[in-house]
């Protein structure tokens, strides 16, 4: 039987580690996605992932029901994971608003464009992987909070402390960073396809 | 007509729009290749990111948190006891051993054994031979052991045991069904 949510967070909350185990088995994939996607490093991830769970643990009982729990856990995965970027040195911007203008309008131009195929083959999974291992951060974070996780942007904006506009504008340059370096990756399929 | 923007393509791949401006995108799609193929590859994007979830945590990830969690707010008392004196139990087994070789010796010869007799025939022709073995290297008579045991120290020692056999057994019945029932799923 699969108890409630609620219930276990409420007795993982009293000390029981048995249900605390429970939660670590259910959020712990996904937050490891997250993990992997900012610090771009197994190891570096695993560490961030077992502190942010202790924390999480300590802090449970101040835990707040009206939230959601794996907003709440992600916010401490994320904040951890931004700790450890900024003390590897790395530049990091993790929390600052990078808005340009109005990103988000920029127009379909007429001239590039995938075939089916091409989207359906196991080499442009694979290169969408690998683009998602290269890409900043601040990005990759919130493409997979957004498309894996399916948060809302209102989630999206507890987790990361960021304002509407820039979890917007960077979900929006995320998506855009993906499909240009897939156009940038099959150019012999982006010409001529469509006029 | 209107040019529509990634933006406008992504609100309504995401399910955002209200329903006049998705019954509206729909009309400039269906009459658009370009942005069909556009929608197509928005949505194989995504279904390529949902699909790259990383490898799955490690079992022994979970047993590091769980691990680390449980001297914060669960460690029972029999664990911190068993915890802080491993070199005890150490030492327990140890003279636990030597208890074993002083009390099953030969003794006096005296003592009725409820052991297999062949057993400890062969066990005391060992002993004997070892006690001779050692009396001739360093050519010195042994004492039976039954003047250890029952000296006053003997006595001090076999106590002493019995307490630590006691604490083990103690440890392993009510510590650790304690400790493992709220550990292990």
């Amino acid at each position: 039987m699969i108890a409630e949510e609620s219930d276990v967070i409420r007795r993982a909350a009293d000390g029981d580690a048995r249900s605390y185990g429970i939660l670590v088995d259910r959020y712990s994939p996904y937050a490891m996605t997250l993990a992997m996607r900012m610090l771009k490093d197994r190891r570096d991830a695993e560490e961030a992932l077992q502190d942010a769970f202790v924390r999480a643990y300590r802090a449970l009982p101040g835990f707040e029901r009206r939230a959601k729990f794996s907003t709440w856990l992600y916010r401490i995965v994320y904040n951890v994971c931004a700790t450890m970027l900024s003390r590897r040195g790395e530049p990091t911007d993790m929390t600052q608003d990078d808005a340009h203008g109005d990103e988000t309008s920029v127009e379909i131009p007429a001239d590039d464009a995938l075939p089916d195929e091409m989207m359906e083959s196991g080499e442009f999974d694979l290169f969408v992987r690998d683009e998602i291992a290269r890409m900043e951060a601040r990005y990759a974070s919130i493409l997979t909070m957004f498309l894996l996780q399916e948060q809302s942007y209102e989630e999206i904006m507890e987790v990361t402390g960021l304002p509407i506009g820039t979890v917007k504008n960077r979900l929006f340059r995320a998506r855009m960073l993906l499909r240009d370096a897939v156009m940038k990756r099959f150019p012999e399929h982006t010409y001529g396809m469509m006029t | 007509m209107k040019k529509t923007t990634y933006q406008e393509l992504m609100e309504y791949c995401d399910g955002r729009m209200t329903p006049e401006r998705t019954r509206e995108m729909e009309q400039r799609i269906a009459g658009s290749p370009r942005l069909q193929q556009e929608v197509r590859l928005i949505r194989s994007l995504e279904r390529s990111v949902r699909a790259e979830m990383s490898a799955p945590v490690p079992t022994r990830l979970r047993r590091n948190i769980l691990a680390a969690i449980l001297p914060a707010r669960q460690e029972s008392f029999w664990f911190r006891v068993a915890r802080n004196s491993s070199g005890l139990f150490a030492m327990a087994i140890v003279l636990t051993m030597v208890g074993i070789v002083i009390a099953s010796g030969p003794g006096t010869g005296t003592r009725e054994h409820t052991l297999i007799p062949s057993a400890i025939q062969s066990y005391r022709n060992l002993y004997d031979g070892a006690v001779d073995r050692i009396a001739e290297w360093s050519s010195r008579s042994l004492q039976p052991v039954s003047h250890t045991v029952n000296s006053p120290f003997g006595k001090f020692l076999l106590v002493g045991l019995s307490v630590f056999i006691l604490f083990i057994v103690l440890d392993e019945v009510v510590g650790k069904r304690y400790f493992h029932g709220t550990l292990k799923r």
